[in-house]
């Protein structure tokens, strides 16, 4: 099998990882898997098409306006999905408000953009040669800023103060409130620090990967897939699951045909659950 | 108070019943209308989305199953009528039984599959499947149209070919009707009582001997069951079958009209679909700006109405429920017969030998042997973290065995929860356990689980062998509540009566399960002392009865005046035995807990 | 400015001859169809159902901008029969159940007069019963995959897949090709495509490789086109939806010198954007595309007028890299209505049976349509024949990307039968329609 597969499949696996690794960060807190979480990553490729690609401004100037749109959805997003989960107190009406989340940014980004893919010139034009497969640096970057991310997020969760914050109101929020651990601050910056990391990764990532629109809901659903395989909560399991869908898809289409690489993730998905039902590397989930 | 309760649920119910006449004549209204056959349309699709819907509330609200391949089940279902009907020629009745049935068992194949996965982890299963379903239809070639679908299915006729539209809306009402009552009925069984249950709190209700696996494939089973039936419904209103009948984004608006009208209640799914229904009717001139209208209007009605119309309705002054006072004479009339069967005095129903539990290098319970004798009342001491609650567990089931035995009945224990509960075995956790959102008298009927000697058909048409079991059961329930001072409470939610009447809702539900041991942990907890009175006079007339119960408790002064046996244990090991005199004299056990003030006051 | 020189010429033209030649004013290039009759109603409504919302929201908008255009300049106009015209949209999405609602409220509404959509082919075959049972005339350019003699209210403004693979297919065997294969998502149209290339590839002596399977959740081509490289393809057809771009994006990262093909759904200007320097040469099969050649005067004056006024309204989507520009609104879908008001006006009627038998008849010359291309029903419902589809190839230089029409004239089924129609050539030489002894031919312009 070519070389280039394998590349290109772990390259595909790193933006599943990163999709995934930002819903751990909202999952962490708050265990919801947030279904509008994808639509930052449409963010970030509309920032980029409107800014780099239309207006033509320098990297860096797309970057601030970037990260600072971002944190904006963010604290937006945690005000729609959280206020009616609280007030609700059902065990699944996270499902509903994150999807109505998901369907209002996806409306709002077809209003202007129905007709758009928000591709756009490449930071790095130039191409590595890995053992004679081809490779654009760009897919390296985003690559790259995958295991940063990971090994940074990993980090922060084990050895920080904050970490353990995130782990306590993760664990039971009554006790953590009575521990004076700041809940809803928790949760806000979870919710924001989340929707920047998945901004930028789709910021990176769209030069050389296509997004639409209305992609949010497809990427949510692979990133959804990458974290459930690796086991929920689990940065090392956003990596590996994300990887792991990447490169099967990847091998599984080019060996068996297009049809098959569906069936091949979402087998897999059913298989390991079955096998292993709480994921690879995550902890059992209890309802809340 | 209760005259406006009175006068308010005669509305409601004036109120249902006008609604159901307007709707079985709503036909009429339509043909007044300027597009009579696009309004008929339009209300039949809801209806067969109500009938789903309500298929979703059972999996969801009532099992706390998360399903995301309820749109797949209909699909199913509609391809199951697609299929008999156009490739094979079959009877649209006969079609439409078979969608239930294809619904019911690709249903049970999948829960089957998943019974390891739960909560997050089993829906996102639901949704691979769903993902797998409709792939599987659309390679299905000519057999099942691909991905064109297959189209020109007919509603079924009674004498004629096919039934005219109006003749079938009223046939989807009915149905719906139907499949509300059928939702009733098993919410309001044994059954139903024991799925919730399970989704409050698996662990106390396998400690009541419920089977979780078995009544999640069953619930399962029903709420696929309908899903398929309101498939094959949907296919004939609609004159198609198509694999897009399955993708997750069109089946919205049942999520949604589950929680608009309120998950986990009985109309709710009916109202909030309506509510759903309306809102996509009144917006269908918006165009573009269609899905933005819905989403916010969506996350408006969360924010405004957090637990749908049926739920918020509930929680009102108006919804709460209607408090029934008994008198003395009414309290003193329950007869119960709570006497231990099959067992003599002092038998030995339960013993260990060298039983041990280690958490890597930690030694919680290290070589622990104990006996439970009928007619006892067996306490059991030691400071935090001795290894009480870790030696229970194990002698439940709930942890497995790092060394030692145990024996029930002189069998050697099976390795299931649930499974020594059925033995008689039954536990009250020392964190209050109970089913909060139901109601006190339902929390004993779940205890009285094992009784109940009908079937989930027997309670879903509601025959007279439930009906007789049912009467029994609610009598017992009631006679326990009274033994308990409870019986005034019986129909408020168990959450929001008081710390001290919860307890002895835990108690009076672990002895309707009729155990022959009974385990509390630390129930005199908090108790206010006419409580404790009510507990001790309890317990005596169990041990009396005949019944062996452990105590696990820190109140010592309670547990003295009330236990035959005490069993003193230390760093997982036991370190005295005997009469509460015994044990309060017993050097070991003074010299153990010398300087450790917590134990030496309780002692002295 | 070329618009109003034809309109004069085509005015006084129309005029000396209209004791010869049986034309009604509907019948002047480049004009909105004219009633000369009173329906007597104040607004005639027309209805669309397509995906406004979703991942095919922009087939919804863009067919609704094409329609809004034509529709304000017919009312502009006077509307048809007096009447103006409404259009009454409902988003469809991608949910049949949707889609099949808003047909029938539409089938069963007697003051909607037109419907078109909705724009899926399976969503189509499922509506389709409640038009035919209500009588409802209405018109589909979204709808690739049926056949539409089986309807008897039914008309197609699209080609048809196997008109743009025939002249795709000669002209590769043409330019030396001898093997290909195609890339395209599961689907009827996939199926269909690749029955068709399995048949007929034989016939224009090329060998057929087989077709890649690609899925909607997918984001890379790489695995699919280097396959094909592999079995020594020369040229590969893609997608006609959005997919094509990844296809495109594949060619890019895995250096195919090959020639790659396709229908109209190269328009989108993602598929320049992804493909860069390797979407140059690709063939484009369309009704009629012209808006990617530079000279605007060789544009079919219709399709000028129409798309000119589309832009002016909704503006262009432009590509960041590639420059590339693409009208928000579709032609085709404008020949819908089109259609309708001049076969209303034919019938003087709003009457279904009677517009749709007028509406059957029509022959109505390329230079006036929308689209540019010649609306001619017939009895099988499809708007536009064999002949009336071109095939682009798409270049690019320093002035960005543009398209040369390869398939011979442009127009080859406008009949010239009224002096002063204007046509072109395929390397854009205009002509026109000129009286020589008692015949009318077309003339190259400077003559």
């Amino acid at each position: 099998m070519d070389l280039q597969i394998w590349v290109e499949g772990l390259y595909i696996g790193s933006v599943y990882a990163l999709i995934a690794l930002s819903m751990t960060v909202v999952y962490q807190p708050t265990r919801i898997m947030n279904f509008a979480q994808g639509e930052g990553f449409v963010l970030g490729a509309a920032i980029g098409y409107q800014t780099i690609g239309v207006w033509h401004w320098p990297v860096w100037q797309a970057g601030a306006a970037l990260i600072l749109l971002a944190m904006a959805m963010g604290y937006v997003m945690e005000r729609m999905v959280m206020l009616p989960v609280q007030l609700s107190g059902n065990r699944f009406a996270w499902i509903i408000a994150t999807l109505a989340a998901a369907l209002i940014f996806q409306s709002l980004f077809n209003l202007p953009y129905a007709n758009v893919t928000f591709g756009y010139f490449e930071f790095f034009k130039t191409r590595a040669n890995i053992f004679g497969a081809h490779i654009a640096m760009q897919k390296i970057l985003v690559f790259t800023f995958m295991v940063f991310a990971a090994v940074f997020y990993d980090q922060l969760l084990k050895r920080t103060l904050w970490g353990r914050s995130i782990r306590a109101v993760a664990h039971n929020n009554d006790t953590s409130i009575i521990l004076g651990i700041p809940t809803k601050l928790v949760i806000k910056v979870a919710f924001i620090s989340g929707t920047v990391l998945i901004a930028c990764a789709g910021f990176l990532a769209a030069p050389v990967i296509i997004v639409a629109p209305a992609s949010g809901l497809f990427f949510t659903i692979q990133g959804f897939t990458a974290a459930i395989i690796g086991g929920v909560g689990s940065p090392k399991g956003a990596v590996a699951g994300g990887l792991m869908i990447g490169i099967l898809d990847s091998v599984v289409r080019s060996s068996l045909g297009g049809t098959w690489g569906v069936f091949s993730t979402v087998m897999a998905l059913a298989l390991i659950l079955v096998v292993r039902p709480n994921g690879f590397f995550g902890k059992r989930v209890v309802g809340r | 108070m209760i005259s406006s309760y009175k006068t308010l649920n005669r509305v409601l119910v004036a109120g249902t019943a006008i609604a159901i006449a307007l709707l079985y004549l709503f036909p009429l209204f339509a043909r007044t209308t300027n597009n009579p056959s696009y309004y008929l349309q339009i209300v039949s699709v809801a209806l067969c989305s109500a009938i789903l819907t309500i298929s979703l509330n059972i999996c969801m609200g009532y099992g706390g199953l998360m399903s995301l391949m309820h749109t797949g089940l209909q699909m199913m279902g509609g391809y199951a009528v697609a299929i008999l009907t156009l490739n094979h020629h079959w009877n649209g009745w006969l079609a439409l039984v078979m969608a239930i049935v294809v619904g019911a068992v690709f249903a049970v194949l999948v829960i089957l599959l998943s019974l390891r996965a739960t909560y997050l982890y089993f829906g996102m299963i639901t949704l691979a499947v769903n993902l797998i379903a409709m792939e599987a239809i659309r390679q299905g070639g000519s057999f099942t149209g691909g991905y064109n679908g297959l189209i020109g299915v007919m509603a079924p006729g009674i004498t004629t070919t096919m039934m005219t539209p109006q003749a079938f809306y009223v046939f989807l009402l009915t149905i719906l009707i139907g499949v509300y009552v059928i939702q009733r009925n098993l919410v309001f069984s044994g059954f139903g009582r024991n799925t919730m249950a399970l989704r409050e709190s698996p662990e106390t209700a396998t400690a009541l001997g419920i089977s979780p696996n078995v009544h999640r494939v069953k619930i399962f089973a029903v709420s696929g069951a309908l899903a398929g039936l309101a498939g094959g419904l949907l296919s004939m209103q609609l004159g198609y079958a198509m694999s897009e009948i399955g993708d997750l984004g069109s089946g919205l608006i049942f999520f949604v009209g589950l929680f608009l009208g309120g998950i986990s209640t009985l109309a709710g799914p009916i109202i909030g679909v309506a509510v759903v229904a309306t809102i996509a009717f009144l917006i269908r001139g918006t165009a573009q700006y269609n899905t933005l209208v819905l989403g916010g209007l969506l996350l408006l009605c969360m924010v405004v109405l957090p637990r749908g119309v049926v739920g918020m309705y509930r929680y009102s002054r108006f919804g709460s429920p209607h408090v029934r006072e008994f008198d003395q004479a009414e309290i003193d009339s329950f007869q119960l017969d709570i006497s231990v069967k099959d067992v003599v005095k002092n038998q030995i129903l339960l013993e260990s030998h060298d039983l041990a539990k280690h958490f890597g290098g930690i030694h919680a319970v290290d070589g622990v042997s104990i006996v439970f004798r009928s007619g006892e009342v067996h306490g059991i001491i030691g400071p935090n973290g001795s290894g009480k609650s870790t030696l229970i567990s194990c002698l439940t089931g709930y942890y497995p065995l790092t060394a030692g035995s145990v024996e029930i009945l002189g069998n050697p224990a099976p390795k299931k929860p649930f499974l020594i509960s059925r033995l008689g075995v039954t536990r009250v956790f020392q964190i209050p356990h109970l089913f909060e959102r139901e109601s006190v008298l339902d929390n004993v009927l779940t205890g009285m689980y094992r009784r109940d000697r009908y079937s989930i058909f027997d309670a879903i048409f509601r025959t007279p062998r439930y009906r007789k079991a049912n009467a029994r059961s609610t009598e017992e329930a009631r006679a326990l509540l009274a033994l308990a001072g409870l019986l005034n409470q019986q129909d408020l939610t168990a959450g929001s009566i008081s710390h001290g009447q919860k307890r002895l809702l835990e108690v009076v539900r672990a002895v309707a399960t009729q155990p022959k041991i009974l385990i509390l942990d630390e129930p005199a907890t908090g108790l206010r002392q006419d409580e404790l009175d009510v507990l001790k006079g309890l317990i005596s007339r169990l041990a009396k009865e005949g019944m062996s119960v452990v105590l696990i408790e820190h109140n010592v002064d309670f547990l003295m005046n009330l236990a035959d046996i005490v069993t003193v244990i230390e760093s997982g090991k036991v370190i005295a035995e005997g009469t509460p005199m015994e044990v309060q004299k017993n050097e070991k056990v003074l010299d153990a807990y010398l300087g450790r003030t917590d134990f030496s006051k309780e002692l002295a | 400015m070329i618009r109003r020189k034809i309109i004069i010429t085509a005015l006084t033209i129309s005029a000396m001859i209209a004791s010869t030649v049986s034309a009604t004013a509907v019948d002047r290039p480049g004009l909105v169809p004219h009633s000369v009759w009173k329906s007597g109603q104040a607004v005639i409504k027309v209805g669309l159902i397509a995906p406004m919302t979703g991942v095919f929201a922009t087939l919804g908008v863009n067919q609704r901008n094409s329609l809004q255009v034509l529709a304000d300049s017919i009312n502009a106009a006077g509307g048809i029969g007096g009447a103006k015209i409404q259009i009454v949209v409902r988003d469809g999405g991608l949910d049949p159940v949707a889609s099949t609602n808003a047909a029938k409220e539409f089938a069963g509404d007697s003051s909607i007069a037109f419907v078109m959509g909705p724009s899926i082919s399976s969503f189509y075959a499922g509506a389709a019963a409640y038009y035919e049972a209500n009588k409802k005339l209405n018109c589909q350019a979204g709808v690739a995959a049926l056949d539409f003699t089986d309807y008897k209210y039914g008309f197609r403004s699209q080609d048809f897949f196997k008109d743009d693979y025939a002249q795709e297919l000669s002209i590769l065997q043409r330019k030396g090709v001898k093997k290909f294969g195609m890339i395209y998502e599961a689907g009827s149209t996939g199926i269909a495509a690749d029955a068709f290339f399995k048949d007929s590839a034989p016939d224009y002596g090329l060998t057929y490789l087989g077709w890649q399977v690609i899925t909607s959740t997918q984001t890379t081509h790489d695995a699919e086109l280097q396959k094909l490289i592999n079995l020594g393809a020369q040229a590969v057809d893609i997608s006609n939806n959005a997919y094509g771009a990844y296809t495109t994006q594949a060619a890019a990262d895995l250096n195919f010198k090959g020639i790659l093909f396709g229908g109209s759904g190269s328009q989108n200007i993602a598929f320049q954007e992804t493909g860069g320097d390797h979407f140059v040469g690709t063939l484009m099969a369309a009704p009629n595309y012209q808006f990617p050649i530079r000279d605007k005067s060789t544009w079919m004056p219709g399709y000028k007028a129409h798309i000119d006024a589309v832009v002016k309204q909704y503006g262009v989507t432009t590509g960041p890299k590639s420059g590339s520009t693409s009208p928000n609104g579709t032609a085709i879908e404008a020949d819908c209505l089109y259609a309708f008001a001049v076969a209303s006006n034919k019938a003087r009627s709003f009457d279904s049976t009677k517009v749709r038998d007028q509406m059957a008849s029509l022959d109505i010359p390329a230079i006036n349509t929308p689209s540019g291309v010649r609306i001619h029903p017939g009895t099988n419902h499809n708007f536009y024949s064999a002949d009336g589809i071109s095939v682009y190839q798409w270049f690019k230089d320093a002035n960005g990307w543009y398209t040369v029409q390869v398939n011979g004239l442009a127009v080859l089924n406008a009949k010239c039968t009224i002096v002063g129609w204007l046509m072109h050539r395929s390397n854009g030489a205009p002509l026109i329609c000129t009286k020589v002894g008692t015949n009318l031919y077309y003339k190259a312009q400077s003559a």
